[in-house]
């Protein structure tokens, strides 16, 4: 029987551990991760979750570990975000080239330096030439459907890819609501035995990643990227068949919202959110605003993205990322995914809620009406792209610096 | 509810101070803070120092003010040594010798994540003071055991205990043949001064392990540390010496040592054991004072 | 929808279960008993020491479509008086917004037409219940953001015993304290 339950993106991720039933934890705390490891810590004790759950020394650690337990053939996940992502990096590599199908949460975090323990997508994307599969939740519900979602994807014999699930520091981790948690006997039937082939196995003993000659490296690298391909179809394809199992609605690749706007909002996580609001005001004022939510972000769903903006005048790419010296991903990737259409709608820029920075209805409403007006930065073709709330006032060319008070305790 | 006052404990220094603006970064009754603060006072203000993430850069700077008088830095986790060492190699080259280069990390940046860059330093035997303030967990992301933490504490990931024994650091230190390796308890405030002032003294690889128990973590009222410091000290669950180019010296024998048991009583995080855990736990201690004349 | 706030203080407990996180975790889970949508944000940092915090709340029947921490506030909380010296507790309070104090002694604020006062305090101590409880109540009464019932049936099952009637004499002591606030 389903049930609502009260529950932070945290839990309805560790909710959905349980569910999944991994058999290997490999783990190293970051805030606002910390928590769903003491519930996922939790279940293990209380014998609800049968796991190995590891206390690793660091993160990279347990990233290392992750794979070691995935070539041994067990059914891995694990969690992590900004610092401890980066520290992983190396081994991120090493996950995705060893088609290890490990399912792992990020929980979005800006980098340091600035340091910030609030949210942004900077984490996440650094990586995104990794070689996982990245998708972007909404809201807690998404999170506990697409954790589990992700497993029966990752393990499909026709992917093999381990998967990030993105979802954002406090605003998603730490904030609580309602949460339908389907039955567990439900979910075992949903995603079965787990299917990670043990490449370890002294009943077919193999010798892992040779020295790989010039003549090969290509072709490993070209069955990678034709299994994010495949992807594309096997994200939909789970959702519907999660849909069907559990009688939610059909998660994919993409989501729209009042399609058929001459203005699109563009973004992932919880801005998404926010936006449906936005969207919802600017209708009752009679704009013609539509909603694009990009929840796939890798493998990049150009097509379904292609096909959900044909129409539309201005695209306004609201991205919550930023990279010096060049722009936001996805306003870069969707003007990608639109050239050579006939009449491609413009691509404009927003640059949102870096570091954690609260992102309003208002805010929304605003550049949305602007960029539909063709008000600067949005009339420009060149960089037309807005730092949204910046205050000038504020900006400093300089390292982050506190400075000690003059008088003493 | 009125405000709780300060700890008295903790003295006044000209180098390290807590303003009431954050007073919303350390908790009442930290262990931490005596650690920093003498730190402060015995190497000031010719010192820099490099904090890893931990508790203690939380209550070390905000956006706009910081605790210490002297050269702060807000460091990534895992490479504090390592930062440290360019660091003096950089005040070397433009002749700053006096200026010490100082680490303050927890046990979790020390001995985890931060063990290869710490003994990488050591192997070097850079001119570094490290001091490790102990707590016991991970506490800056809410109390996590960490290879520091006691056998059978119970945390946040280890609901059951902690099943390993407490990894030795100071012997581990000391093996890498460093010149000066000390413990410490912020309950034996004169020890730890006098062993900073000789660390201060010395030329390469010193190495600082300072017993500040958490009262979050450690399940006790925060009006208790000092207390419960001393109740380490004074049952031997914690020795105070020092290794100080090889020869090893006891800084302070309790008289007569108390039963573990009392030490144990003081704490939520071993509520669970059972008399048996607690004897296990008692004939660990007398072992480890056996050798030890 | 409706927006709520409780302010307080972490200690003396160094966890989630104060009353200014309890009181609004009460009602969102009474809330989705109505078949509601919450959204509760608990403090986020984990602030050491003494200083105040809050949690948010939203209830609605509808979607909630926002995640901004903007808010228009239709009821604050204070469960510790000495905040309101301490923090403008007021930010954000709609015009028709209520004021629901814990205090034992009279609290004047300038400039606030409702300002509801009750010594919850008291209340909880006589039921031997967490302050949580009778503030959860009074602001349900208040807000009319979840029915009294609802908060029963929620409180209810998760007190065995004797002290599930203490429980519910609570909820319907901090509900009459406010009794006179009400419009």
């Amino acid at each position: 029987m389903d049930r609502v339950e009260l529950l932070t993106g945290n839990e309805a991720a560790a909710r959905a551990v349980r569910l999944s039933k991994p058999q290997v934890i490999p783990t190293y705390p970051i805030t606002p991760q910390s928590p769903m490891l003491a519930s996922i810590a939790g279940d293990v004790a209380a014998g609800v979750l049968k796991a190995e759950f590891l206390n690793m020394e660091s993160d990279y650690a347990a990233m290392a570990a992750a794979v070691g337990a995935s070539l041994g053939g067990a059914r891995v996940f694990t969690a992590t975000n900004s610092q401890g992502l980066l520290f992983m990096a190396e081994h991120l590599y090493t996950a995705s080239g060893s088609r290890c199908p490990i399912v792992m949460a990020v929980v979005n975090r800006a980098i340091s330096v600035p340091h910030s323990r609030y949210a942004d997508h900077n984490d996440a994307l650094a990586v995104s030439r990794a070689g996982w599969m990245q998708l972007f939740c909404e809201d807690a519900q998404e999170i506990l459907e697409t954790t589990i979602q992700l497993f029966k994807i990752c393990e499909d014999p026709r992917v093999r890819l381990p998967a990030m699930l993105c979802y954002e520091s406090f605003i998603h981790s730490n904030t609580a609501e309602g949460v339908v948690v389907p039955a567990a006997a439900a979910v075992d039937q949903f995603l079965g035995q787990p299917r990670v082939e043990a490449l370890l196995d002294p009943a077919a003993p193999r010798a892992l990643n040779p020295p790989t000659p010039p003549e090969w490296y290509t072709e490993f690298k070209f069955a990678e990227q034709q299994a994010m391909e495949t992807a594309l179809r096997v994200i939909p394809e789970v959702g519907a068949a999660y849909a069907g199992a559990f009688g939610t609605r059909p998660r994919g690749l993409i989501e729209t919202a009042q399609p058929g706007g001459r203005c699109v909002l563009a973004s992932m996580g919880s801005i998404v959110k926010t936006a449906r609001r936005a969207i919802r005001e600017l209708q009752a004022e009679r704009l013609s605003v539509s909603l694009l939510k990009v929840r796939t972000y890798r493998p990049f769903p150009a097509a379904a993205i292609r096909e959900a903006l044909t129409g539309a005048e201005v695209i306004v790419a609201v991205d919550r990322n930023s990279a010096s010296g060049s722009h936001g991903v996805l306003y870069d990737e969707i003007r990608s995914a639109l050239y050579g259409m006939p009449d491609p709608p413009r691509v404009v820029g927003v640059i949102a809620g870096l570091g954690g920075r609260d992102v309003t209805v208002r805010q929304i409403k605003e550049i949305t009406r602007r960029a539909l007006k063709r008000e600067p930065p949005f009339d420009r073709n060149d960089e037309p792209i807005e730092w949204l709330g910046l205050d000038r006032g504020r900006v400093r060319d300089e390292s982050p610096q506190a400075r000690p008070l003059a008088r003493t305790g | 509810m009125p405000a709780p006052t300060p700890l008295p404990t903790i003295p006044r220094s000209r180098r390290f101070s807590l303003p009431p603006v954050m007073q919303g970064t350390a908790c009442e009754g930290c262990g931490a803070l005596p650690a920093a603060d003498l730190l402060a006072e015995m190497l000031g203000p010719k010192m820099a120092v490099i904090c890893p993430a931990s508790c203690a850069a939380t209550f070390s700077l905000s956006y706009t003010n910081a605790s210490w008088k002297v050269p702060f830095v807000h460091w990534i986790f895992e490479s504090a040594p390592a930062a440290a060492t360019g660091l003096r190699h950089a005040y070397d080259a433009r002749g700053m010798r006096d200026v010490h280069v100082v680490c303050f990390a927890g046990d979790s940046g020390t001995l985890d994540i931060g063990f290869q860059a710490l003994s990488g330093a050591a192997s070097r035997n850079e001119n570094i003071l490290y001091v490790c303030y102990d707590n016991e967990v991970a506490m800056n992301t809410q109390g996590q055991a960490t290879s520091s933490s006691p056998v059978r504490a119970r945390t946040p990931t280890t609901p059951s205990g902690v099943p390993t024994l407490k990894k030795d650091a100071p012997r581990i230190m000391a093996a890498h043949g460093i010149p000066y390796v000390a413990t410490a308890a912020v309950s034996h405030l004169a020890d730890y001064r006098a062993k900073l002032r000789r660390a201060a003294r010395v030329r390469g690889f010193r190495y600082l392990h300072v017993l500040s128990p958490c009262p979050i973590a450690w399940g006790y009222p925060y009006e208790q540390t000092i207390e419960v410091t001393r109740a380490a000290v004074e049952t031997g669950m914690w020795m105070l010496y020092e290794i100080d180019h090889g020869r090893m010296k006891l800084t302070y024998r309790p008289r007569r040592r108390r039963p573990v048991k009392e030490y144990v009583a003081l704490q939520r995080r071993f509520a669970h054991l059972s008399p048996r855990e607690v004897q296990s736990m008692q004939r660990h201690v007398d072992e480890g004072w056996r050798t030890v004349r | 929808m409706k927006e709520l706030r409780f302010h307080g203080r972490r200690l003396p407990r160094y966890d989630h279960t104060a009353a200014f996180v309890g009181a609004a975790h009460l009602l969102a889970r009474a809330a989705l008993r109505e078949g509601k949508q919450v959204q509760l944000r608990p403090p986020w940092l984990f602030l050491r020491g003494y200083t105040p915090e809050a949690t948010h709340l939203r209830v609605a029947s509808e979607p909630i479509e926002t995640y901004s921490q903007e808010y228009v506030l239709d009821l604050v909380a204070v469960t510790d008086a000495s905040i309101l010296g301490a923090v403008d507790v007021t930010a954000g309070l709609k015009d028709t917004g209520i004021l629901l104090v814990n205090s034992a002694k009279p609290v004047t604020l300038s400039g606030r037409a409702r300002v509801a006062v009750a010594d919850f305090g008291a209340i909880a101590k006589r039921y031997a219940v967490d302050l949580a409880l009778p503030i959860a109540a009074a602001a349900a009464a208040l807000s009319g953001v979840v029915s009294q019932t609802a908060l029963a049936e929620t409180v209810g099952p998760e007190a065995p015993g004797a002290s599930r009637r203490q429980s519910l004499r609570a909820l319907e002591a901090g509900g009459d304290a406010v009794a006179s606030s009400r419009r």
